[in-house]
């Protein structure tokens, strides 16, 4: 090729690398990169919400709220989907082409995937899993869905030897064929990965950086204590032993562990810097109350450490769900027993700085926000049995603006009075997805 | 991911590439790289060949199309002894991040094996055309790369298009490559994807546009290289 052709293609190529960039991403963002994202704003949030006996159907099930600003039930729900009995719903991602709704029950181990393509405003179930634990060789729990091309990667939380913590990763076809299961490396079967200090081999978040094949998991706790009563739990000295202290570095293309980062206290949600060249991600820990930065050093390593501590950690606001803005600069950080949500000014990751906080309500747990940070959406529900009790159950799904100063609420819905449950993690849905 | 882009935005991509699509003469792909198209940028050292498995995912289709020549073809005539990559797009897709990337990639992956002749000898590129308002076979024999680069013997490449509608359907349906409406009009949107494929006709990986790596691609073709020598991680 002559070098003016060369010279052409580069030049094209920047434009029309730029150009598509700037329109065409309008989504949530820390979704996997391998997913299709929506164009403009969300006109849709599912909600995988948790049934509570006596309440309605008392069934798990999926709710649609429709947020199209124009539309005559905007900030009301328009669909609802149960799937029969309660499973302890809660996380859920759409396949790669997002055709699909996968969804995870703690308790069963069900799996449940919704058709959100012929309809986008009335999911259906479309299929349901029922094997999960005896197909992927002891996994319980199914957690994180995570889109990879052609397939999905599962994060669990337990096993069904003793229901502890101990876990691994499952990876099924877009089809719903199980394809292989990753043990998270433990001391003794480290496969070949350097330990920091422990390797509990516990799982909770999966997320991938596909620029440098990097992989990362990280820890909660097992079912014997998820399901557990929280307030039990908390007096049992012994229960409270059995929480995750690791963030696993892997080889991606391989499913290979390479580091096990020593990050006490339970790492949960991993939120990868979108911009290019930036080889970091955000994790919270849920006990210690503090915001962990993994990072890539100068010397190409990967390093975890401790970078800023979330409200006041003795009074143990239980730091649960992030989300990191688009731009890399805003991290929102939800704790459950306060019912906050503290904004960080994250422009240096080394040194987030609070810049701003608001109480929600007097629980709260999920948080979503649009590509461009204007808007987010929060819910109540942590864990069935680890909810707060009496009039501080509140159960809600609430929709803001963001102006960069102040969170402004543009419309809540009350989910035990409209008889739906506990709402729990949220993904966007749009219907010019599939018609263009 | 066409799909995210203005129809407004579509026609200005559109009329950017096509010069530049028709510039490399009668073979009509550009060989350009991966890089060139300036996405991705890969930053890491790809893991061996053969120290990582590649689970099945399922059995590569059968499908009847033809080929640049007219001449009918059943997909497994080209599967089945070799391994295969097999891409799916539109010859006219213009979305740097889509068709032009899938079919720059497979031109690198060409040009690797044929520095490795084990990989060169057991190795089939496939583009299968989902847009069959454009693509016949006329314009598949404009797009298909010569199997001689210069003195090099390179892995040949076949370019295909189903018959019909109904066909076209059913093949990609059966490897769950999403597409959008077809029109006469436009090339369909469609989500990026590639597929690699054993001798034994299974589908062994699937590769999205942050996955689209051609060291990936031929390590991952080596490391079944090395499996049908009885050589497993």
């Amino acid at each position: 090729m002559r070098p003016f052709k060369i010279a052409m293609w580069i030049a094209l190529a920047g434009l029309l690398v730029a150009l598509p960039a700037a329109v065409a991403r309008a989504d949530e963002p820390c979704q996997s990169p391998y997913m299709q994202k929506i164009t403009g704003e969300e006109e849709f949030v599912h909600v995988w919400t948790l049934g509570v006996e006596g309440m309605g159907d008392g069934s798990d099930k999926l709710v649609t709220v429709d947020v199209r600003r124009k539309s005559p039930t905007y900030g009301k729900v328009i669909h609802s989907v149960s799937v029969g009995g309660r499973h302890e719903a809660h996380h859920g991602g759409f396949s790669d082409d997002r055709r699909y709704f996968w969804t995870g029950g703690l308790d069963t181990s069900k799996i449940f995937i919704f058709d959100v393509a012929t309809d986008p405003a009335k999911p259906r179930l479309y299929r349901t899993i029922d094997d999960f634990v005896k197909v992927s060789g002891g996994m319980v729990g199914p957690h994180t869905f995570y889109a990879l091309p052609g397939r999905m990667m599962i994060a669990a939380l337990s096993n069904d030897r003793d229901h502890g913590g101990r876990t691994g990763l499952v990876e099924y076809s877009n089809d719903g064929k199980y394809l292989t299961t990753h043990w998270i490396p433990t001391a003794t079967t480290a496969n070949g990965a350097k330990v920091e200090k422990v390797a509990d081999g516990y799982g909770y978040d999966v997320r991938v950086l596909p620029r440098k094949n990097v992989m990362l998991t990280s820890s909660f706790t097992g079912w014997s204590n998820y399901m557990m009563d929280f307030g039990q739990m908390l007096k049992d000295p012994e229960a409270m032993k059995r929480f995750g202290q690791t963030v696993v570095v892997w080889d991606f293309h391989a499913r290979k562990p390479k580091k096990v980062l020593h990050v006490p206290g339970s790492p949960l949600e991993i939120r990868f810097a979108t911009q290019p060249s930036r080889n970091y991600a955000f994790v919270t820990t849920a006990l210690t109350s503090k915001i962990w930065l993994i990072y890539e050093d100068d010397k190409g390593e990967w390093q975890g450490k401790a970078v800023a501590d979330i409200g006041d950690p003795a009074k143990i606001p239980l730091p649960v769900a992030i989300t990191l803005s688009a731009d890399d600069k805003t991290l929102w950080v939800d704790s459950f027993m306060d019912g906050t949500v503290r904004t960080y000014d994250v422009t240096d990751p080394h040194k987030p700085r609070e810049i701003y906080s608001k109480r929600i309500g007097s629980q709260l747990n999920m948080v979503s926000q649009s590509w461009d940070g204007k808007r987010l959406y929060f819910t109540s529900s942590l864990l069935a049995r680890w909810d707060k009790k009496g009039a501080d159950n509140e159960q809600f799904f609430k929709a803001y603006t963001w102006d960069g100063k102040a969170l402004e609420e543009r419309f809540a819905l009350d989910f035990t009075k409209l008889g739906l449950g506990r709402p729990h993690i949220m993904r966007f849905g749009s219907a010019s997805l599939y018609t263009k | 991911m066409r799909i995210a882009t203005p129809a407004a935005l579509t026609l200005l991509v559109a009329g950017l590439l096509v010069p530049a699509a028709w510039a490399h003469g009668p073979r009509g792909s550009s060989g350009s790289t991966a890089a060139d198209l300036g996405y991705p940028r890969f930053d890491y050292q790809p893991p061996a060949p053969g120290t990582y498995q590649l689970p099945a995912v399922k059995p590569a289709a059968d499908g009847q199309v033809v080929d640049a020549t007219g001449t009918p073809r059943r997909l497994h005539e080209l599967t089945g002894d070799r391994i295969v990559v097999l891409s799916f797009i539109s010859t006219r897709c213009s979305d740097a991040h889509g068709c032009p990337l899938a079919t720059a990639v497979l031109h690198q992956l060409r040009e690797v094996a044929a520095r490795d002749p084990a990989l060169a000898r057991r190795l089939r590129l496939v583009t299968l055309s989902f847009d069959l308002a454009h693509d016949t076979p006329a314009v598949l024999a404009r797009f298909v790369p010569p199997a001689r680069n210069g003195k090099t013997q390179t892995s040949p490449w076949v370019a295909v298009v189903p018959r019909s509608e109904s066909e076209l359907s059913s093949i990609l349906a059966a490897y769950g490559q999403p597409v959008g409406p077809r029109v006469v009009e436009a090339p369909p949107t469609h989500l990026l994807r590639v597929y690699l494929i054993d001798a034994r006709r299974q589908i062994r990986n699937v590769y999205g546009l942050d996955f689209l790596d051609p060291r990936l691609l031929a390590n991952d073709a080596r490391t079944l290289l090395l499996e049908e020598q009885g050589r497993r991680p």
